[in-house]
């Protein structure tokens, strides 16, 4: 079950509008219309999922915490956006949230509909790889979004997530996050988020983006397998400890909803100055994978599209994809 | 580019009735812009500027880049073109069946390629029931938008 239900929601928001204080167990039965039993067996149910609650029995029932799992009314508690997350779908396991996104857009599902998963068996990364996706450990989530834009200009949706992505853990940690062209997103050179952007066109224009994130958030090195532990990070193992899933999530909710909303209206022109300073790769040299062709040269910019713009000696090519297999290290 | 085609961009957009020119080829953007207004009267050679331009705002998107193709059209083929500057890939991995191959039965709806910009994957439907005719561009080869992806013969109704 990845869902609470109508009961245990209601009682949920009772006990949180007396926070560090007793609710009485009668209170609660009469403010639902419920029997003081299934008072006590939904509470017993919310703590089966995690919820930490007290009970006293002459006081009645106390709200400690919340579990960090994809509930989607634990995602809305305290959220404040305005067009993301309204429609929540979570899973506790699913093959891929992107595959799921895609058939709900299909179907007409609205602008900011999160599907979230507690794990996924099919986690998809670029061209058919697999994202590494164990229960608890990470956050796994898609959005709907249905952009007023041109097909074309798209692409440059994939780059401002990975900014929301950047300014949300620095501004929750502190810490050193920078994106590697396109959109990686890495701490100390090893990629700690994913960003999979997925684009249906219909007639000459956008239907949906589907915006799938991976992010590694609470895994240990030994979580990961042998052949990602070089290449991947988590935010526990930059920090030295757990965070909190549900925090990230809703702190990158609100950043992605802004900075959505200002590309919408204005493109990329208003991020590519931030672009800059979060880069790993420009201004050094780097080796990219162009489609069958491996090029080389000094990664000078990104244009206004959020193309690559590789200098090769007196030459500039504008790339409009690539995967960037290596960097130097420092200038 | 060459200096000479770049020359002859400059007197075809200074002949012309438009006050600026960009042209992206994969890897390569030259823009020409015109400072001194144009006076109304100049004709406007529409035709030899809107096929030279591959990203056209969308008030021309009706005029793509291709090679003239009566032919193909006159056999009442159909094209399929792509939205955008990318990688064109015919299968989802590399180690996967294509999605099509010429002479395959296709239906509307049915996913013949994906093209790639910026780990943005657009999967490309096709838009008639018929049969695949022809693959232009070969995998993992880079593609402009408009370019023609493929012909398709509608089936009989």
């Amino acid at each position: 079950m990845s869902e609470v239900s109508e009961h245990q929601d209601e009682i949920l928001t009772l006990l949180r509008q007396s926070p560090g204080e007793y609710v009485s167990g009668r209170f609660l039965a009469e403010s639902l219309g419920l029997k003081r039993e299934s008072v006590y067996q939904t509470i017993s149910q919310l703590r089966q999922f995690g919820y930490q609650i007290e009970s006293d029995r002459r006081l009645g029932y106390r709200y400690r915490t919340a579990p960090d799992l994809m509930i989607a009314s634990e995602i809305r508690e305290g959220l404040k956006t305005k067009l993301f997350a309204k429609r929540i779908v979570s899973y506790r396991t699913l093959g891929s949230t992107n595959d799921v996104a895609k058939q709900l857009a299909d179907s007409g599902a609205p602008e900011g509909t999160l599907i979230v998963a507690e794990e996924q068996t099919k986690g998809r990364g670029r061209l058919g790889r697999l994202w590494h996706s164990p229960p608890k450990c990470g956050l796994y989530f898609t959005l709907i979004l249905r952009p007023p834009i041109l097909p074309a200009k798209a692409p440059a949706l994939s780059i401002c997530a990975a900014l929301a992505v950047i300014d949300s853990l620095r501004e929750l940690f502190g810490i050193q996050v920078f994106t590697k062209w396109p959109n990686d997103v890495l701490i100390n050179r090893k990629k700690v988020c994913g960003i999979l952007t997925e684009l249906v066109t219909r007639g000459n224009g956008v239907d949906s983006v589907i915006v799938g994130v991976g992010m590694n958030v609470n895994n240990q090195r030994e979580d990961f397998p042998k052949d990602l532990r070089k290449t991947a990070t988590s935010l526990a193992i930059e920090l030295g400890e757990e965070v909190s899933r549900l925090g990230v999530l809703k702190r990158f909710l609100l950043e992605f909803e802004r900075d959505y909303l200002r590309f919408s209206n204005s493109g990329l022109a208003p991020f590519r100055n931030h672009y800059r300073e979060c880069s790993a790769v420009l201004g050094r040299s780097v080796k990219i994978r162009c489609g069958d062709k491996l090029l080389s040269g000094i990664a000078e910019d990104i244009d206004e599209e959020g193309s690559l713009i590789l200098k090769k000696g007196r030459r500039r090519l504008f790339l409009p994809g690539g995967e960037i297999t290596h960097f130097e290290n420092s200038f | 580019m060459k200096e000479k085609e770049i020359r002859r961009l400059i007197k075809l957009v200074e002949e012309s009735g438009v006050d600026e020119l960009e042209i992206s080829r994969w890897g390569r953007k030259i823009r020409i812009t015109k400072r001194l207004p144009v006076p109304a009267s100049q004709p406007v050679n529409s035709n030899s500027v809107t096929n030279l331009i591959t990203n056209p705002s969308p008030a021309i998107s009706g005029s793509p880049v291709a090679e003239p193709l009566e032919k193909q059209i006159a056999e009442g083929l159909v094209e399929i073109k792509s939205p955008m500057v990318g990688t064109f890939y015919r299968a989802p991995a590399p180690d996967a069946k294509p999605y099509v191959e010429v002479g395959d039965r296709i239906s509307v709806g049915q996913v013949v390629c994906v093209i790639e910009a910026m780990k943005l994957m657009n999967e490309i439907e096709a838009e008639i029931s018929g049969t695949m005719e022809k693959i232009l561009v070969e995998n993992a080869q880079p593609v402009e938008f408009g370019q023609v992806l493929f012909w398709t013969r509608p089936e009989k109704s």
